[in-house]
């Protein structure tokens, strides 16, 4: 094992010609959009988010393969079933509060150069995910099914309007069909009524929240549905 | 959790107690013994050479923050240091680097057998500093970290066979999420992650759930290797310690070239394929390229998404540790972000 004596150089590279990799090809459509620098970085941020959920759902496949996956994981850090389906549940959530609070930073960057750390911008600590509070009590949220679910609404702001509107919950698996929302004006309360019709695939379900008037997002609501 | 200007210097200076503390335990693992001349001096080579010691400190800060003796994480901050050498010679091989830290790579002093050799030698330390502290970590947390660290050393391999792949096959389709995915795994893991997750499970005496800090490690480490990447291009040679370009010689898949092969057309984009497919060997092809990007604002995108990610990583840092009480670590922690991105 003696070192070769002569000065090392650079290999010829040897490539074969240009095709697509096609490594990731459901992103092909995400890219090349960004015309702002507030674009780039809701896009970033965006992109970010959704690369880290799959690649939580690419480990729970794996999971799923090793020999010692038996009963939800391993207790040891290694893989929990349950923690990582929470897990995924959760990056939805921040991907949520970042739109959240890239929307409600607005749009003073300087054009073509550094923001002033936009992105840095923090709210107060969990402003992000309160959930309603006395001052937030006139928005509920009611869901309808048939069998077992965990639903949440998380508000970004005390003043949520009767103009809400809400968006269809969007699965954060691939392919699963959208569950519809309503919002209901009761009086004084805000009533957002999601129904899950008995055929819905078990996962985990995400929507935000905009108050119709401006387009401003108010929150989100998810919806998980536990296997039965 | 206050966030940090950039003048604040507490990353440089607790870099500094953090890396004299994880340099100390290194030395033991690359003492001088034989086979010295073949073997030991090239493994204390790269730590000789003044690495700023990243990933250990952010080790031993994660545990101090959780209120612990930064001491009580060295085996972990030790191990991933080694580790960390390890995968510099191998990438310096696989990439052709001629530098490193200012002098010449090891397979170009030593040859590429020696070097390939030394790599190894410095993985099976690594694994050596882990199982050192049988007597001081709890078996759990010992399983755990040997998990985690297997785990972050299988992920660098696999993001590098990506993207290695990718330079291998030509690939001129690449989106940002691809190069997201890649770093992931290539950097995240080994850079930010465990070391993190290390330092906190031995703070607070038992394992992790699988995720917990990959947020906040991934968002840190996918800003570190872009500005990494920026380096490259435009930083000083002298203080940046590798060759300037050698990206774009290696024909790397950085972030400003996606940008770049989506911005153009036509018979540019048709010289930039073939530039990287058959390797870019003249300074004029290097400054074609360079010329390219500032047309395009393939740098200054690429500075944009670095800073997306630190700011989102910051939201993460809060979420991570806010409820810890504030001490000089957690400080640390909280103005990495900021810190990788504007490091030169």
């Amino acid at each position: 094992m003696d070192g070769e004596r002569k000065h090392w150089e650079r290999p010829r590279l040897r490539r074969v010609a240009p095709r697509r990799c096609g490594v990731a090809e459901e992103y092909l459509k995400m890219s090349n959009r960004h015309e702002t620098p507030q674009a780039t970085i809701e896009e970033t941020q965006n992109t970010a988010y959704r690369v880290l959920g799959d690649y939580l759902r690419a480990s729970e496949a794996v999971a799923r393969n090793r020999p010692d996956a038996s009963n939800g994981g391993s207790t040891r850090g290694a893989i929990n079933y349950r923690t990582l389906a929470m897990s995924m549940f959760d990056v939805w959530t921040r991907l949520a509060e970042t739109w959240l609070q890239t929307f409600e930073r607005g749009m003073d960057l300087r054009q073509g150069g550094m923001p002033e750390l936009d992105a840095f911008t923090v709210g107060p600590r969990g402003s992000a995910t309160r959930t309603a509070s006395p001052e937030t009590e006139s928005v509920s949220l009611v869901v309808h099914a048939t069998r077992p679910v965990e639903g949440r609404i998380n508000l970004r702001t005390t003043a949520i309007r009767k103009s809400l509107v809400a968006h269809a919950l969007r699965a954060t698996t691939d392919g699963l069909p959208p569950i519809p929302v309503c919002v209901e004006v009761l009086g004084d309360e805000v009533v957002v009524k999601v129904h899950v019709g008995e055929g819905q695939p078990s996962g985990t379900y995400h929507g935000l929240l905009i108050d119709g008037a401006t387009e401003v997002p108010q929150g989100d609501v998810r919806v998980r549905i536990l296997e039965s | 959790m206050t966030t940090s200007s950039t003048e604040d210097d507490t990353v440089p200076r607790l870099l500094e107690e953090y890396g004299r503390l994880s340099q100390a335990a290194l030395v033991s693992y690359t003492r001088a013994r034989e086979p010295l001349r073949h073997l030991y001096r090239l493994v204390a080579d790269y730590p000789e050479r003044g690495g700023r010691m990243l990933r250990s400190s952010i080790c031993l800060a994660t545990a101090a923050a959780h209120g612990c003796e930064p001491r009580s994480a060295l085996a972990p901050a030790t191990a991933i240091e080694l580790l960390h050498n390890a995968f510099l010679i191998h990438d310096d091989i696989e990439d052709g680097s001629q530098t490193r830290r200012g002098s010449p790579t090891l397979h170009v002093a030593h040859g590429t057998p020696l070097a390939i050799n030394t790599g190894d030698a410095l993985c099976l330390l690594a694994m050596q500093a882990l199982s050192d502290c049988r007597d001081e970590i709890d078996l759990s947390v010992r399983e755990s970290l040997a998990d985690d660290l297997r785990r972050a050393a299988v992920e660098a391999v696999e993001g590098q066979a990506l993207e290695l792949g990718w330079r291998h096959d030509n690939a001129v389709h690449l989106t940002e999420a691809d190069y997201l995915h890649m770093v992931l795994k290539k950097t995240c893991w080994y850079t930010m992650i465990f070391p993190i997750r290390a330092g906190a499970q031995i703070a607070l005496g038992e394992p992790l759930a699988h995720d917990t800090f990959v947020a906040f490690g991934f968002l840190l480490g996918a800003a570190f290797q872009i500005q990494d990447d920026l380096l490259n291009l435009v930083g000083d040679e002298q203080r940046y310690g590798k060759e300037r370009n050698g990206d774009l010689l290696e024909g790397k898949r950085t972030l400003m070239i996606i940008h770049l092969l989506q911005r153009l057309s036509g018979k540019d984009r048709d010289r930039l394929v073939t530039l990287l497919g058959d390797g870019v060997r003249d300074t004029e092809s290097v400054g074609w390229i360079l010329e390219k990007m500032g047309e395009h604002g393939s740098i200054e995108y690429a500075r944009l998404m670095a800073h997306a990610l630190a700011g989102a990583a910051s939201r993460e840092c809060e979420r991570a540790f806010g409820a810890l009480p504030d001490s000089q670590a957690r400080h640390f922690l909280a103005c990495l972000p900021r810190w990788v991105i504007s490091r030169s």
